[in-house]
């Protein structure tokens, strides 16, 4: 029995360090939330926070956050060192860029990184990401640019801190170009302080362990990753799984269609998107940064859900997707709503992945609602701020989906009483709408409805960023979809994608779609038909209706 | 003055006592087993015992203490009463959509705590308050009464949670349907969100109002049976219980606000480990007897909490019943104040085993008393804790002989062998001390991490060892935490119910209300403190009673949406906003590393502490009853094995009863008592305190 492992480490002492790293990117994500200015980050979750050693080797991120970072920021470190080198770096260095080709696909999140130096050498980085209130360019948050530089201005790589010294250039620049500057600014600073305690974080791991670098204990890290992965790729039935998905279009095109190829071997999953449609001059274009995010997110979830995430996690992965098609659309084609078309790479995959890996993979879920609107309070204060609704969440092969909870990205709407108080407009309704859950052995999760009022005084701007109005959230293996979204203002149904705005008094309705079920509904228990309908989930008619077999019974 | 005051712990196993006799100066401590469908059947047996050793008669008993774990099992195990929620119209499920989110970013199929509210009791009221405290629409007396009526027709429920939109900032709709269902009822129970949680965030208050309602009816039964029997045995002085903030409240009172009691237990427990440091302040040694970490780890959780200059931290939020592996986000949160604690799933009866990491994991899962660890024998196949423990020689097979557990350590070995050595390719050896040092590292990160967050520096502080299964592992924590001094109490087995009497009676009061530091006055800090205290019963009596009134107040920069804590104080000089801005400033710095010059500050949330000045009780330079004199000081020597494999050590066991103030006791050492095992390894010298406290100094270390 051997009892060294990766220098002078064994597999407890890597695992008692490793759960260290952790709780550090941990910190760092508590101190971002509770020192954040916008809604976005403090209410909605839209950040994310990352850790890497000195050979930017991925390392750890946040138990909070959205995925779709995480998934960016090994791709977001690589491009910021191209265009400043490590060799350029000091300490108290740091770095921000919001270009959407090196950091997370649109313009509208600033990526800040730090490198962690220890006796004179860099040793690990800081990567932080936030959703900015406003980055300049024309109407602001949405899908409606028809080329990049209308959304906003992108911001190569730039040292923000310069030796601990901030660069009053930077700053000037975005009191000059944006909005909203307490609001940026703040949030700017606050990813700067949550980068702080991640660097303070493992310089103290260091000296703790009398350390001179933490290489030895990210191999060890990446060692053990890599043969947990290895061993679990065993189980998984090997081959080339195809599916294609149809999504909502936009600018007169009916439906874009998104297609892959999953081929899963022992050294992973490798994707080819060869097939999907082509870009559209509108703002709803993916970079394949953020398409890869998506892919990592996949591959994680279906084979590796408990370990956390790392780089040796997402070198199981590979991809290819041709120039310009939808999901790896190049500069200068609009970003801006990526995500609506960038978060179906999810289920695509679980689609094409359903019959391999049948109890790892999720039925459809109803995907996010979102509305960005920009007006001014009674308080008097302008706010740009985006509100989301999850919409229900898929079934799996043995649980129900959740009601209002969001899949596969992770935003969260926030309370009514805070946004009341933040933007002066009034929810009239936020509750469950029964019925909306694709039925299933295992059923979808419930939408739920949602009606605001614009109560400002004033006029106040939407753009809306969603989808499955008409195309559904389907259900898995004989599962049924779930129900459709519907938008309306002031009773008028409205595209999802749509520029507004809304008069004083003007109403926002939606409602939200349900996720899919997943096994054939006539298997559905009649307990938990019974529960169900104790708690107001399904009504008697829609029981009938959808599981008539069991209703007899009930 | 009367000659007893009694103290009672009900925890999930064991009812603990310490009766204080005055005329004496000595402290009878005891233990039953807990009775859980009647609590107070333990208490009144527990009483009984007492009595026969101390001649304890209820006539000569003048105050009842109390902590207990009654509603914490009831929201756990979900055995509350049922409630009609009522609710303002439009958001029927505010209870049930919680968060949104998803709690665990990689894993999707996850669990979420189940509701609390009955979807066939729910009342729906058009009624509204805006966001600025305006009234929109005033509720209708007539629809609300006979919608309720109706309902408490068909179902006899007679027990209310009224939940409002933005009643923290105007109650007046929550208040005048509370009055509609008295008139109507008037022996119903109804909890009213902002009389219970007046803090903004809907679903976060209208949840803790749920877990109010929901446990109201229980405590009442049980407040109401409990003062029966202590009626009937003579009993008619003061009863208080401990709220989850560390201050003591009247039966009354707890009975209208039972969700403060959900950390009751742990609270008192915290208060103890004040008490326990202060007593040691003048044993020579390098840590500080006003700022204490107090540990305590039990058979499936650990739990710790800072005192810093002899205070609590108080925290406005917890989270309970967990459900998804002790993550933040899985559980019911509760706008409570509460002394800022944490929990981790580590214990004795925690399972250890190869992790999908490949790494060594334990917990959060538990063996649990039944069929509990490997080495009880009694099925349990899974490696905890224990067994690691035992494998390593730091547990001997009669340690389990006094809980009447026939322990095996070769069954200890061979679960240590098969779950974690053999797929981890380890020593079995090397596996049990490396869950050891998981359980070590898992605690003392746990302890960081919250230290960041209130921006302590702990590395002076003295950290007091409670529970049966924290001290094999204390001293190893306090390495890795740089901590010098680390205490064991005599009678840790019943130190909460000690915690008990240290505590000073009174109430923590919280408002949401939103002021511009910049544009607040000192009198207006003054007008808005002394409103709260008036508004409030409890309070103003304390107060006319020449209590202390403290002030904390949560802060943050203008459009931030976290608080910060910033303690003011009593001293009302310190109410000056400038002085104020200093003090949020330097608690920012202290905790984030940075201020915002340019942006304004808010204040938040107000929290106003009236208290008594003095404990309830002191027990400084009290005899134990239970020690005894003479026996032998050592019982034997035990191999341990060391960090690596092939270094073992012959370790002294010692026992504690036998040890007497001012001996050393050089380690490396065991040292055994009733409940619980001490290990001193070699360089942290311990010594016995006159308060027979053991006192280890890791300043000694290599």
């Amino acid at each position: 029995m051997t009892e060294t492992f990766a220098g002078h480490f064994d597999a407890v002492d890597i695992g008692i360090l490793w759960s260290r790293i952790v709780s550090i990117a941990d910190e760092m994500a508590s101190a971002l939330v509770r020192t954040s200015f916008s809604t976005m980050v403090r209410e909605s979750g839209d950040f994310s926070v990352m850790l890497f050693d000195g050979q930017a080797r991925f390392l750890a991120q946040g138990a909070v956050g959205v995925p779709s970072f995480t998934g960016t920021g090994p791709s977001t470190i690589k491009g910021i060192l191209d265009i400043i080198p490590a060799s350029d770096l000091r300490d108290g260095d740091v770095v921000i860029t919001n270009d959407p080709w090196i950091g997370t696909g649109h313009v509208y999140d600033i990526n800040v990184l730090k490198p962690v130096f220890h006796k004179g050498r860099i040793v690990g980085y800081c990567l932080t990401v936030s959703h900015l209130a406003d980055v300049g360019g024309g109407p602001g948050y949405g899908a409606d640019a028809r080329d990049v530089y209308e959304e906003g201005f992108s911001l190569p790589p730039i040292k923000l801190f310069q030796e601990g010294v901030l660069n009053s250039f930077v700053v000037d620049f975005f009191k000059r170009n944006v909005r909203f500057e307490d609001l940026v600014l703040g949030d700017l600073y606050s990813n700067v302080a949550s980068c702080n305690v991640g660097a303070q974080g493992l310089c103290d791991i260091l000296a703790e362990y009398a350390l001179d670098d933490v290489a030895e204990v990210a191999d060890g890290i990446f060692a053990l990753t890599h043969s947990a992965i290895t061993e679990q790729l065993k189980t998984v039935p090997k081959g080339t799984f195809e599916a294609v998905l149809p999504v909502e279009g936009v600018n007169g095109v009916p439906e874009i269609r998104l297609q892959v190829a999953v081929t899963v071997d022992e050294g992973g999953f490798h994707y080819d998107f060869t097939g999907t449609g082509p870009i559209v001059n509108r703002g709803v274009n993916v970079p394949i940064c953020y398409t890869r995010a998506y892919c990592y997110f996949c591959f994680k979830v279906l084979v590796a859900p408990d370990i956390p995430n790392n780089q040796a996690v997402i070198d199981f992965v590979t991809l290819a997707a041709p120039d310009n098609c939808i999901l790896n659309a190049l500069r200068p084609n609009p970003t801006g709503a990526r995500h609506i078309f960038g978060h179906y790479v999810a289920p695509l995959v679980f689609g094409a992945l359903a019959e391999a890996l049948p109890g790892e993979v999720q039925a459809d879920s109803g995907m996010i609602f979102q509305v960005n609107l920009r007006g001014r309070s009674q308080l008097g204060r302008d706010f740009s701020y985006i509100y989301f609704t999850p919409g229900g969440y898929g079934a799996f092969s043995d649980l129900d989906g959740r009601s209002a909870l969001p899949g596969p990205s992770n935003m969260i709407g926030g309370p009514v009483e805070v946004w009341e108080e933040d933007t002066g407009c009034f929810f009239l309704r936020k509750e469950l709408l029964p019925d909306t859950g694709g039925a299933g052995e295992f059923q979808g999760g419930n939408g739920q409805i949602f009606a605001l009022r614009n109560d400002t005084g004033r006029v106040v701007n939407g753009a809306f960023m969603a989808s499955r109005t008409r195309l559904a959230a389907r259900g898995f293996r004989g599962g049924s979809p779930g129900a459709h979204r519907r938008i309306a203002v002031d009773g008028v149904l409205t595209d999802p994608k749509a520029r507004v705005e809304l008069a004083p008094g003007a109403v926002i309705e939606v409602e939200d779609s349900g996720g899919g079920g997943f096994g054939d509904p006539a298997a559905r228990s009649p307990e938990r038909i019974r529960s169900d309908l104790r708690r107001g989930l399904v009504s008697r008619d829609w029981v009938d209706r959808n599981y008539p077999a069991q209703a007899r019974d009930l | 003055m009367p000659r007893f005051a009694l103290s009672v712990d009900i925890g999930g196993t064991f009812t603990d006592f310490v009766l204080q006799d005055r005329e004496r100066r000595m402290v009878f401590t005891d233990k039953v087993l807990t009775t859980p469908n009647a609590p107070e059947q333990a208490i009144f047996a527990g009483m009984d015992l007492l009595a026969e050793r101390s001649g304890l008669t209820p006539a000569s008993c003048d105050l009842f203490l109390h902590a207990t774990t009654i509603i914490t099992n009831a929201v756990i195990e979900r055995k509350g009463r049922d409630f009609i929620f009522v609710y303002t119209e439009g958001f029927r499920t505010t209870l049930e959509t919680g968060r949104e989110h998803r709690y665990d970013l990689t894993n999707l199929k996850l669990r979420f705590p189940e509701p609390l509210a009955r979807d066939d009791l729910k009342v729906s009221v058009a009624e509204r308050v805006s966001a600025l405290g305006e009234i929109v629409q005033f509720p209708s007396c007539e629809t609300v009464v006979s919608d309720i009526e109706r309902l408490v027709a068909q179902t006899g429920v007679k027990n209310f949670a009224v939940c409002f939109l933005h009643s923290y900032r105007n109650a007046a709709n929550e208040e005048a349907v509370r009055d509609w269902i008295l008139d109507r009822f008037p022996d119903a129970y109804v909890s009213m969100s902002a009389g219970v949680a007046p803090a903004q965030r809907e679903y976060e208050r209208w949840t803790t109002c749920a877990v109010n309602a929901y446990t109201m009816p229980i405590l009442a039964d049980y407040v109401r049976r409990l003062e029966g029997g202590l009626a009937e045995r003579g009993f008619r002085d003061r009863g208080l219980m401990m709220t989850s903030s560390g201050l003591p409240l009247s039966f009354d009172h707890c009975v209208r606000y039972p969700v403060r009691l959900i950390e009751s237990g742990p609270a008192a427990g915290v208060l103890a480990a004040r008490a326990i440091a202060a007593r040691n302040a003048d044993v020579d040694g390098a840590g500080d007897a006003a700022n204490v970490l107090a540990y305590d780890m039990g058979g499936t959780t650990a739990k710790g909490a800072f005192l810093t200059a002899g205070e609590v931290h108080v925290q406005s939020a917890l989270e309970v019943d967990r459900v998804g592996a002790f993550k933040v986000g899985s559980g019911l949160p509760l706008m409570i104040p509460a002394i800022d604690l944490i929990e981790i799933g580590a214990g004795g009866g925690s399972i250890a085993r190869m992790d999908e990491r490949g790494a060594i994991a334990v917990g959060p899962r538990s063996a649990g008393a039944d069929p509990g660890p490997a080495c009880y024998g009694r099925g349990g196949e899974q490696a905890t804790l224990t067994d690691a423990n035992l494998v390593l020689g730091l547990l001997s097979e009669a340690n389990f002989r006094n809980s009447g557990i026939e322990a095996s350590a070769a069954l200890a070995r061979e679960a240590v062998e098969r779950n974690v050595a053999r797929p981890l390719g380890i020593s079995t050896d090397r596996a049990a001390r490396g869950i050891h040092n998981t359980v070590n590292e898992n605690v003392a990160r746990a302890f960081r991490v919250h230290a960041a967050e209130l921006g302590i520096d702990y590395r002076r502080y003295t950290l007091v060892s409670t529970g049966g299964s924290s001290s094999l592992h204390t001293i190893a924590i306090a390495r890795i935490l740089n901590i010098r001094r680390v205490i064991f109490p005599f009678g840790a087995g019943v130190s909460s119910a000690f915690g008990l009497f240290t505590g000073r009676e009174g109430i923590a009061l919280q408002k949401t209300r939103l002021v511009r530091l910049d544009r607040a006055t000192r009198d207006d800090v003054v007008a808005q403190v002394d409103g709260m205290v008036a508004g409030e019963r409890v309070a103003s009596a304390l107060a006319a009673g020449g209590g202390t009134i403290s002030l904390t107040l949560g802060m943050r920069y203008e459009r931030q949406g976290y608080e910060t804590a910033v303690k003011i104080g009593p001293d009302r000089t310190l109410f000056e906003p400038a002085a104020i801005h200093r003090a949020f400033e330097g608690e920012y710095r202290k905790i984030f590393g940075l201020t915002f010059p340019d942006h304004a500050i808010e204040i938040v949330n107000w929290t106003v502490e009236v208290s008594q000045g003095a404990a309830l009780s002191e027990l400084e330079g009290y005899r134990y009853e239970n020690v005894r004199e003479g026996g032998a000081r050592e019982k034997g020597v035990r191999t341990v094995l060391g960090e690596r494999a092939g270094r073992a050590l012959a370790v002294p066991v010692l026992d504690r009863y036998a040890l007497r103030p001012g001996e050393v006791i050089a380690g490396p050492a065991l040292v055994e008592e009733n409940d619980t095992t001490i290990y001193i390894p070699a360089g942290s010298p311990a010594v016995v305190a006159p308060s027979l406290d053991l006192i280890a100094d890791l300043e000694a270390q290599p």
